[in-house]
């Protein structure tokens, strides 16, 4: 019965959570409702809704603490709908003597019907605001016999999605870890988890039906490698103990280093840079110590059913760069194609990861959106001086020669000096052809700096799709093969005097600083909660020892296993504390 | 009407401009009415951009919240659209 399973997800919010399952928000609980529930005391029931009116509210105001002001409009949204909503739920008690979870869940039935039927897309889409107040207040005024009473503090909460108001009552509850299917509201939902010390991990891949069955069971969120343990060992769980210890420990250590610009022992400095992949977690970054934005993901802006306006990038850009102010902020050009594929360009492809995507597809689709983001992109870097732009999947020269090409037209017709001088452009090294025509990309002038983007890097230098579960054991960064790539990219590059960074996410991965800043990287972009954790390290080497005696020592090994065990033995005897 | 019309942020600050005032106040479009004070009724119109509304102000202070509250759908509102 007990089977150990493992789903990989997407660390939100960094940590190890040990707790037993819950499950949360998968039963309606407005559906749970008898429809017989009467008042046995009218008095009593409105004193529980006035109650629970002021509960929420409270919550709306702890929540305005913790989210940002442009959400504080969405909060008075909800305020003034739980007002309205209580005020009529008093009414249906006194006038026709239900409970009050009832009159609540009536109120909402009436006005749930007038949205969807009120002919506006977009009040019919506030439907599912209203039905989380709903199903809050209910939650409240039941108290005891509500499923969120239930929740034994401690415990692993899976959910298919939530809302921010039930993350912070969770978080207020006292849970160790939070896994959830979907993330659509989830960049508050990860700001939550995070201000709150509470590890979240986003699995797509869970069936929910499946874990109801295994409420109670025992679970192990690892959001730090990215895994969800269902039914671990009880060696596993110990094992997991020792590491969160560890981990606190640590922690707690690396946020000392988090402010402080990251050099190593001999001097030699190196940039940490985050990656982010929207205004939101720009935001949390610029707070996380970081010295600048070195990947900047726009994806986000083309995910909708057409491409976004001019005023819209715009926008983007110009709150990119006054975030960061003097701190560089790297953009990189729309990445649609492979898994991110957009509903407004049809591709049907045998193999999508080698099709049409990157640079190829922005070159293909000039005009309808290669040209409207350059446009926006030079109209606000001519008036700033720390936006960087970062072609992706560059893998011929010519792309680049292209791409300057439409710059220098576009600057021209903006009244833009010299525009192609004065874009600080830079190219992602994802494909091996990249890497081996390094010196020919540097050679066209145009290119002034490169960030290697190794998650694509690898599974091309391995002939390995990275979606592929069953290809998980043959994919890793650590393989000789990928570091010998790496060095190749970084040794022409230096000879070019063109900057070289790592944004893929071995550059988050504390066992690879050794090995990048051994070959001569200038930079890492890590996610923004690793930021301490990496300078920690970087400022425990020695970065002339590292090239001299460890890479060279790495580059003649065969397999990824050797590797990191040399890297793991070489930093225990450094004594470097690691996760 | 503004871009959006009166969905959740625009009817938000409509309704709590409407709830300063002492005066009753009726908001309509096309046969129906809404007391401009309960966002869950205003928002039930389903007001789009372009549609036409009517206010219906009531009480001692009845001036100044149609001054107001005109200014607010008319100016404030629309060039908060253009941000």
């Amino acid at each position: 019965m007990s089977v150990l399973k493992t789903y990989r997800g997407v660390p939100a919010s960094e940590g190890i959570g040990i707790g037993s399952i819950r499950v949360y928000g998968y039963i309606d609980i407005l559906s749970t409702i008898p429809s017989d529930c009467k008042a046995k005391d009218k008095s009593l029931e409105e004193a529980k809704l006035s109650r629970a009116l002021s509960k929420y509210k409270d919550y709306l105001a702890s929540l305005k603490r913790v989210l940002p002001p442009t959400d504080w409009e969405l909060l008075d949204a909800y305020e003034l709908m739980a007002d309205a909503l209580v005020n009529e739920a008093v009414e249906e008690v006194r006038s026709r003597g239900v409970c009050s979870e009832l009159a609540i869940k009536a109120v909402y039935e009436k006005y749930s019907k007038m949205f969807r039927e009120s002919g506006s897309e977009l009040i019919a889409l506030r439907e599912s605001d209203l039905k989380s107040i709903a199903s809050s207040l209910v939650e409240l005024v039941s108290g005891e016999r509500a499923q969120g009473a239930t929740l034994i503090p401690g415990s692993v909460l899976v959910a298919d999605e939530l809302y921010p108001i039930d993350a912070l009552k969770l978080a207020r509850q006292g849970i160790n870890g939070l896994v959830t299917r979907r993330g659509g509201v989830t960049s508050h939902v990860a700001v939550i988890a995070r201000n709150n010390d509470i590890p979240y991990l986003i699995v797509p891949s869970i069936n929910l039906d499946e874990i109801l069955e295994l409420e109670g069971k025992q679970a192990i969120v690892d959001s730090i490698e990215g895994k969800l343990i269902v039914n671990p060992s009880n060696d596993l769980i110990e094992a997991y103990s020792a590491r969160l210890k560890c981990y606190k420990r640590l922690k707690e250590k690396a946020k000392r280093y988090a402010f402080l610009r990251a050099t190593t022992i001999d001097h030699y400095s190196v940039d940490v840079l985050c990656n982010v992949g929207n205004v939101e977690e720009a935001r949390i970054a610029s707070t996380s110590g970081c010295d600048g934005i070195g990947l900047f993901r726009v994806e986000f802006l083309y995910m909708g059913n057409k491409p976004p306006s001019s005023d819209t990038l715009l926008n983007v850009f110009h709150r990119l760069a006054e975030l960061f102010k003097d701190k560089p902020v790297t953009i990189r050009a729309p990445d649609l194609g492979a898994d991110k594929p957009v509903p407004y360009i049809k591709l049907e492809e045998q193999n999508p990861f080698l099709g049409l995507r990157g640079v190829r597809l922005l070159l293909e689709y000039r005009d309808e959106i290669l040209k409207p983001f350059l446009e926006a992109y030079l109209s606000v870097a001519s008036r700033v001086n720390n936006l960087r732009l970062m072609l992706p999947m560059v893998s011929r020269v010519r792309e680049v020669y292209e791409v300057a090409e439409i710059i220098e037209r576009i600057g021209e017709r903006l009244g833009v000096k010299d525009p192609s001088q004065r874009v600080s452009l830079g190219i992602m090294v994802e494909t091996p052809a990249a890497s081996m025509m390094l010196d020919k990309l540097a050679e066209t002038s145009y290119v002034e700096f490169v960030s290697i983007g190794t998650n694509d890097l690898t599974q091309y230098v391995l002939a390995v799709d990275r979606t592929n579960a069953r290809l998980s054991k043959f994919y890793s960064e650590f393989d000789p093969s990928v570091l010998r790539t790496i060095k190749i990219t970084v040794d022409q590059a230096k000879r070019y005097g063109v900057e070289v960074e790592v944004c893929g996410e071995m550059a988050s991965k504390q066992y690879a600083v050794p090995i990048l800043v051994g070959l001569g990287v200038d930079g890492l972009s890590v996610n923004p909660p690793v930021v301490g954790l990496i300078k920690y390290t970087i400022s425990k080497l020695e970065a002339k020892e590292l090239k001299n005696r460890l890479v060279t020592r790495l580059l003649n090994l065969s397999e990824s296993e050797e590797v990191l065990s040399e890297v793991k033995k070489y930093m225990s005897e450094k004594e470097i504390e690691t996760i | 009407m503004n871009k959006h019309g009166l969905h959740a942020r625009p009817a938000v600050k409509f309704v709590q401009l409407a709830s300063n005032f002492k005066s009753k106040i009726t908001v309509c479009k096309g046969g129906s009415c809404a007391d401009a004070k309960n966002i869950l009724k205003v928002l039930s119109l389903g007001v789009d951009c372009g549609d036409n509304i009517t206010l219906k102000v009531e009480g001692d202070d009845e001036e100044e919240a149609l001054k107001q509250l005109t200014h607010l759908l008319q100016v404030v509102l629309p060039s908060e659209d253009r941000e």
